[in-house]
């Protein structure tokens, strides 16, 4: 297998069955996604493009283990990715950024503690409160916040400070694979230009591979290597970022592009 | 037929002690058939000044403490100040003068009542008609919302997905023929697709039935693909104003051109992957306090001159519409 591949999914599909009233027998399906296959390289920003519904988040879902998949594999670095087996570690390289940093956040919980319990499950840190507090310390002067962050609550910070500690808490355990999942959408334009620069500098610097989940075409333009597009489950294309914007070759893709056009600077009104 | 806000200044109080003025003497013009944008980001004051036009803030922690909102409406003969009505008359100026349409179209609607049913509501409110009409009216209404009436006459909003549920939001908005529409970021919780449709939706609406909309919103694309006037709203004062298409192809104040510099592009020649230009820090309490530009903290022209209380100039350009700036350091266009 090529060495510089991290992520190897293929046929992945992930199956809902519901029943449509309370006495329905027969089973119902919805093919949240559908045989799915692609490989993501090391180093690499792959954005993930789709609607709602469009099973991208289930995607994230699988890559984590928080759902069973139906079938398909998953590999790793080469290896069947199994977060049963506890050894491998898995759960340590690959790492999610939620969408809402207001509720991702456990209200009830100092940010130090938030950000070191990884690091403590681990074995990096000892549990000890000193530790923590300057493992966090540590951990925020990365993402460009003052240490002293570390002894407030979610609560004390803004919503792009509390995605910095979101950051902050993927990165303590030194992933190698981060999934973003709609990293910006609930923050300010403002705002969302120090995250996505920040996101940019920490991929450079530690030389993690993105899946980058979102709805706006115009951060996958600045950000990604490659893109991907999902429709109902299935993937639609698959395209270097350049050439998916230059020449979109699925009728939805184009459909994509055309409504994202009259959200850009560049076209007139509607 | 218009709608003027002048002077208008409302305070939100935290106790008795402290309180801010979160929209502080704005001046607002919509006229017939214009789409007005107001753009500010999460805390500026934008909804509240949505929410204080209808006088539907939260009297508890707020006050309108000056201004007028005069509205001149084609069903009406004579000027009406909004914030002059006793409490009783101004039911005959909510949803039947102006309309509101909120963000979330999944908790302004009622979820234990059929969507058909919260619409004959509205009708049967402000008309005394037999229901039977009134149920056609919406149903036409809904239609018109490219939402199939009859067969969703009897849904429950749960049964809608995002788009339809802000379309019936429109539907029921629009029902009672009003003059001027309040739409409060209606597209923010929509996908990019559906977000599309509730705007061309906005904007068939305005050329059919010829009425003002005032547009809140946080994206400024969005704002330029709508909109005819925009005005760029930040810790309650309005930094810039003028025409939608020369704000954004020439910003003149320091936190429109920053808002504009920061959002990736999609135009051709635009180059990927370079470091997008910020805007430091965030929108803080303190940015409302007086003596100072509300900008000041996280501009990047700031100086010491700027410690003062900045007036809106006027830069108004030979064949132009009228263009305002606030900022001391924009001499000339």
């Amino acid at each position: 297998m090529d060495k510089n591949i991290i992520l190897s999914v293929s046929n992945l599909s992930k199956h809902y069955k519901y029943y449509k009233t309370l006495f329905d027998i027969k089973k119902n399906v919805v093919k949240a996604v559908d045989e799915v296959s692609f490989d993501i390289f090391k180093n690499e920003i792959f954005a993930v493009v789709g609607e709602t519904g469009c099973g991208k988040s289930t995607l994230s879902k699988l890559l984590l283990g928080l759902t069973e998949k139906t079938s398909g594999e998953i590999y790793f670095k080469g290896e069947i990715l199994d977060y049963g087996i506890k050894k491998k570690d898995f759960r340590k390289q690959i790492q999610i950024l939620f969408q809402d940093p207001y509720s991702s956040l456990n209200p009830k919980k100092k940010i130090y503690k938030l950000i070191s319990y990884q690091a403590v499950k681990n074995g990096i840190i000892k549990n000890r409160h000193k530790d923590r507090v300057d493992f966090s310390a540590e951990q925020l002067k990365k993402v460009g916040l003052p240490e002293s962050t570390a002894l407030d609550y979610p609560h004390m910070l803004s919503g792009g400070q509390r995605q910095r500690v979101g950051i902050a808490r993927c990165l303590s355990v030194n992933p190698e694979l981060l999934i973003l999942d709609e990293p910006v959408s609930a923050l300010d334009v403002s705002i969302s230009a120090q995250i996505l620069n920040l996101l940019m500098d920490l991929q450079k610097k530690n030389g993690i591979s993105y899946i980058f989940i979102t709805h706006d075409l115009k951060l996958v333009r600045h950000l990604a290597d490659r893109v991907c597009v999902m429709f109902g489950g299935k993937i639609m294309e698959i395209a270097k970022t350049e050439d998916f914007f230059n020449s979109p070759m699925h009728p939805y893709s184009k459909t994509l592009l055309e409504s994202m056009n009259y959200m850009s600077f560049t076209r007139r009104n509607l | 037929m218009s709608l003027e806000i002048k002077n208008f200044t409302v305070e939100l109080r935290k106790d008795n002690a402290s309180s801010i003025n979160v929209t502080d003497d704005l001046y607002l013009k919509v006229d017939e058939g214009e789409v007005v944008s107001v753009v500010g980001e999460s805390g500026s004051g934008k909804s509240f000044l949505g929410l204080s036009i209808l006088r539907l803030n939260p009297s508890h922690i707020s006050n309108i403490i000056s201004g007028e909102v005069k509205i001149r409406c084609k069903s009406q003969n004579e000027e009406i100040d909004i914030m002059k009505l006793e409490p009783e008359k101004l039911i005959g100026v909510r949803g039947r003068l102006i309309s509101m349409i909120f963000q979330d179209p999944n908790t302004s609607l009622n979820p234990v009542m059929k969507i058909g049913e919260q619409i004959t509501e509205a009708i049967l409110a402000h008309k005394k008609i037999p229901k039977k009409e009134a149920k056609d009216i919406a149903i036409s209404y809904l239609d018109s919302m490219n939402i199939d009436g009859k067969s969703r006459f009897a849904s429950y909003p749960y049964e809608l997905s995002g788009g339809m549920r802000q379309r019936v939001m429109i539907a029921m908005a629009m029902v009672l023929n009003p003059c001027f529409l309040i739409a409060d970021e209606p597209t923010t919780a929509l996908d990019v697709t559906t977000s599309l449709q509730v705007l061309k939706l906005i904007g068939n609406i305005r050329k059919k039935s010829n009425i003002g909309v005032i547009f809140i919103t946080h994206d400024l694309t969005i704002a330029k693909s709508i909109s005819d006037r925009t005005y760029v709203f930040y810790a309650g004062h309005v930094m810039e104003s003028g025409n939608t298409e020369d704000l954004i192809n020439n910003p003149m104040h320091p936190y429109t051109f920053s808002l504009i510099k920061s959002v990736p592009s999609l135009s051709a020649d635009y180059v990927p992957k370079q470091k997008l230009f910020t805007i430091p820090g965030f929108l803080k309490k303190d940015d409302f306090s007086k003596g100072k530009c509300r900008f000041y903290s996280r501009c990047f022209k700031r100086d010491d001159e700027c410690l003062r209380d900045i007036p809106l100039k006027s830069f108004t350009d030979s064949g132009q519409e009228a263009r305002y700036v606030r900022c001391i350091k924009v001499n000339n266009v």
